[in-house]
């Protein structure tokens, strides 16, 4: 489990460098500016800072990249709270209750929230990869395409709650979302582009998730003065940060749950952030008996996606230094500085070098204690958006989306996806689709596809074969008790009323 | 409209928009297809687009409502058709409308024209739109708005982008 004595000369190793601490700082603020921006996600600001990485040691080199990946976690939730826009997929399931709350005037609450747990996040999957590193990884090894299928698909079920009252229309956004996802070459090689260009590689998913969330949130709030109806709840006061950062400590369940569920999944190469806060946030949702609650700005929301996004962090490290697999584009970055300094990560890497590993981890759980304080001074600036006249943001936001967009693909189709799932996107808001669905079955439609292939190949054509694999199994279960955990809660509340009914009427 | 003793009411924008859903989705069913019939290529948008089909099929049957006559002049109102994320007056739903077409122009226009000059033509454009009535703060702030975004644009990004000034 823990060797004392690499631990203590990675303690000692991270001590001895005070520069090191300096570009941590630098970090922290380059990710939470970069995940502030719509479009600028972890990997861009990581891509662009990656060469200076070469004129540094190792190790302030490593932390520096690492410290702009934990700050982009929680920059990226605040334009997911203030203006309900999700720079990057890991902050989709933040909107769903950051954004109501910041409607109602809860924005420092819910800012407060996202930081508090984004930090308790990152530190909770360093310690589990601090302990669980060499388990884990052999664990993520056994993992093949039925299993990949079956976690698609157990995110796939949050279309189911993301229905609300009209089931056909959950169903048809989550279906079309899926379909959207699946245009372009598939795995077999096979073409679905219209002949155009740039659908080769697919829909582009940043661009049309900040059409699909963000953009047609905006044309339905036009002869909206303010986000914030009350003028007295506009202002950002550290206090009622405070006040939200404490609220948390009232939901650890949450908060638990949330970290342990991204840290777990964030260690599955490719799927990573992008599902767990999702898969996370349904649990929530599912699990509490006001379910109704949420979607309407209910803070367990925000603690149950953003614990996960942010553990799903230290849940990627797992597979990139043990394997050396990047699970996601941060991790890849990350790769490519430890390549650059003579570092392979992998088995030997783990046999022969643990005191960098404890290393990082120390330094990590540094990084998210100061994550608390940039943050907070970060957020000081941030929480006045919502001051700002809707007729002044409207436009200002649309322009931002738009040049996000073309940062992503670099090219016209970025723009041109924006603003056709915008109008897409208000079109469902307009006639109550769940617009949440759709971008779920567009981020997951790819990989459902490609793993069904595989999974189809390797069982010749037989179904029985996802049930012969035992992880793939535990999943179904999962995926199973998760369809039906709703029915059975109403199940056992109505049971329980009409007893304490039955009891109050003979006494 | 009447048909006997029937009062038909259709929601025609949810129509609309359904029977939009309904083509796209057939459009792609047939572009995959054409490209190839193997399993390999529709293991999970044949059984996804057929049911996509089937439920833009329920919904438009739903969309059409059959009152009795009789129970709706008794109630003395039909029901407004149902609507979701919106609470826009009209003019409200128009103002929508025309900031959506100008989207639309931007993202046109902007090879052509330049990101720059067309970022300034929109954010002033949809200020007075939205109802700016200011013309100096509307221009100031189109002009230094646009500087800072597409001047910034323009320095961290490594793609070309067409600009009319920068």
């Amino acid at each position: 489990m823990l060797n004392y004595t690499e631990f203590a000369a990675g303690v000692l190793m991270l001590m001895n460098d005070p520069f090191t601490f300096v570009m941590i700082l630098a970090g922290l603020v380059v990710g939470l500016v970069a995940g502030s921006m719509p479009g600028v996600s972890n990997t861009m600001a990581m891509a662009i800072c990656l060469p200076m990485t070469l004129y540094m040691d190792f190790m302030p080199a490593v932390m520096f990249l690492t410290a702009i990946f934990t700050g982009s976690g929680f920059g990226g939730a605040i334009p997911a709270i203030l203006m309900g826009l999700p720079g990057t997929p890991p902050a989709v399931a933040t909107t769903f209750d950051g954004y109501p709350m910041a409607r109602k005037g809860m924005h420092n609450e819910a800012l407060g929230i996202g930081l508090i747990s984004s930090c308790f996040g990152v530190i909770f999957s360093y310690v589990f990869l601090l302990f669980l590193v060499v388990p884990l990884a052999a664990w993520v090894m056994r993992l093949g395409p039925a299993e990949m299928l079956m976690i698609a698909i157990w995110g796939l079920t949050m279309i189911a709650s993301l229905g609300g009252k009209h089931v056909a229309r959950g169903l048809i956004a989550g279906a079309f979302g899926l379909l959207l996802g699946t245009v372009g070459m598939n795995t077999s090689g096979y073409l679905r582009d219209f002949n155009v260009d740039f659908l080769l590689d697919g829909i582009p998913v940043v661009p049309a998730m900040m059409g699909l969330l963000a953009a047609s949130q905006l044309f339905t709030m036009v002869g909206t003065k303010f986000l914030v109806t009350d003028e007295r709840l506009r202002k950002a006061s550290y206090g009622r940060v405070v006040s939200g950062m404490a609220s948390v400590l009232r939901a650890k369940k949450t908060l638990l749950r949330g970290s342990l569920i991204g840290a777990l999944i964030g260690a599955v190469p490719g799927v990573g952030g992008s599902i767990a806060n999702l898969i996370s946030y349904s649990m929530q949702k599912r699990s509490d008996s006001d379910a109704a609650s949420y979607g309407e700005g209910n803070p367990k929301g925000v603690i149950a996606a953003e614990s996960a996004n942010s553990s799903s962090e230290g849940g990627s490290m797992v597979t990139m230094l043990a394997l050396g697999i990047p699970g996601g584009g941060g991790t890849a970055m990350l790769l490519a500085a430890f390549l650059m300094h003579n570092v392979a990560c992998g088995p030997q890497f783990i046999a022969n070098s643990m005191d960098l590993v404890y290393m990082i981890i120390v330094g990590n759980f540094f990084q998210a204690i100061l994550l608390i304080f940039v943050g907070m001074a970060f957020l000081a600036i941030a929480g006045n958006i919502v001051r700002v006249s809707l007729t002044v943001l409207i436009p200002s936001v649309l322009v931002l989306a738009l040049f996000g967009s073309f940062s992503v693909t670099g090219d016209w189709s970025g723009p041109i996806t924006l603003f056709a799932c915008a109008a897409l996107g208000w079109m469902m808001k307009r006639y109550d689709y769940p617009v949440a669905a759709t971008v779920v079955g567009l981020i997951l439609g790819r990989m459902v596809e490609s793993e069904l292939i595989r999974t189809w190949q390797l069982g010749a054509g037989k179904i029985s074969f996802l049930v012969e694999r035992p992880v793939a199994l535990v999943f179904l279960c999962l995926l199973i008790l998760s369809l039906f955990q709703p029915m059975i809660s109403n199940w056992l509340v109505k049971r329980r009323q009409s007893a304490e009914t039955s009891k109050g009427g003979s006494d | 409209m009447r048909v006997g003793p029937w009062k038909i009411r259709v929601d025609w924008g949810h129509l609309i928009f359904i029977t939009v859903i309904a083509v796209l989705t057939a459009y792609y069913l047939a572009e995959v297809l054409s490209v190839s019939r193997h399993i390999n290529n529709t293991i999970l948008v044949r059984p996804f687009s057929i049911l996509v089909l089937g439920l833009c099929l329920l919904v438009m049957v739903g969309s059409v409502h059959f009152d009795r006559a009789e129970i709706s002049a008794a109630a003395g109102e039909t029901p407004p058709p149902e609507k979701g994320d919106s609470a826009q007056s009209r003019a409200d739903i128009i103002r929508s409308v025309v900031l959506l077409a100008g989207l639309g122009a931007y993202v046109l226009v902007y090879p052509l024209i330049g990101m720059d000059l067309t970022t300034f033509l929109f954010v002033a454009g949809a200020l007075i739109l939205l109802g700016e009535r200011r013309p100096v703060f509307t221009l100031l702030y189109a002009a230094v708005f646009t500087v800072i975004i597409a001047g910034g644009a323009r320095w961290m990004l490594p793609y070309p982008m067409p600009m009319a000034f920068f």
